[in-house]
């Protein structure tokens, strides 16, 4: 069995930071899904999931959190040889070089996206509205939500590790 | 399955149990808007 490795070695805390990015996406995904599935989360009145058709609620919130978690798993691809060479499953593109601007650009425009959007939903949010969460039921909405604000930052550090890599060791 | 991916998979059943057994403890949904006014007022009848 042949062992594929990065160009130069990757930092460890690059690692952990790219590892983190998916552990921050799993807690809203699960409250996400766990609300599709009417356990009480709080939203009542027009908000309350009872009104809208399960199987159309549980497919989108299903489909929005397996999409958040693979946005999250690309940040390995930064400190992987799949985000070096493309891999074998990738048709036309596959054992060819991938160009280090074709993954920091990508990466840096979604770390400024996730910091801007988390920051503003997760602040912006005041729960004056009677039908959002309140008391309990709001704060456990806030903890799982809070980690998406570190995916930003997470991800951006890897883009620089990744980088500094690949200028290095090209 | 590796054991590192069994862990993995573990802590995701863990937190999901947290998660799930938080809402459920906190208690039901009650609906505070005007329109669910009349079948509160029902209910105490």
């Amino acid at each position: 069995m042949t062992v594929v490795t990065t160009r130069g070695p990757v930092p460890r805390w690059a690692e952990w930071a790219a590892q983190a990015t998916i552990w921050c996406a799993l807690p809203s995904g699960i409250w996400r899904i766990l609300f599709a599935l009417r356990l009480p989360a709080g939203f009542t009145g027009s908000l309350d999931p009872h009104r809208i058709d399960f199987s159309s609620l549980l497919g989108y919130v299903c489909a929005l959190t397996l999409l958040s978690e693979t946005l999250a798993f690309l940040s390995m691809g930064l400190v992987r040889p799949w985000g070096e060479v493309w891999p074998r499953w990738i048709p036309f593109l596959r054992g060819r070089r991938v160009h280090p601007l074709a993954a920091i650009i990508p990466a840096a425009l979604g770390a400024v996206a996730l910091m801007v959007i988390w920051t503003q939903l997760l602040f912006g949010f005041d729960g004056s509205d009677p039908e959002t969460p309140q008391g309990a039921k709001r704060v456990i909405l806030y903890l799982c939500y809070v980690p998406l604000v570190a995916w930003g930052p997470l991800l951006a550090a890897v883009t620089v590790a990744y980088a500094v890599r690949r200028h290095r060791h090209g | 399955m590796t054991p590192k991916l069994k862990i993995k998979l573990l802590v995701v059943a863990l937190l999901t149990a947290v998660i799930a057994g938080a809402l459920l403890a906190t208690g039901s949904d009650e609906d505070p808007s005007p329109s669910a006014a009349p079948a509160a007022v029902g209910g105490v009848r």
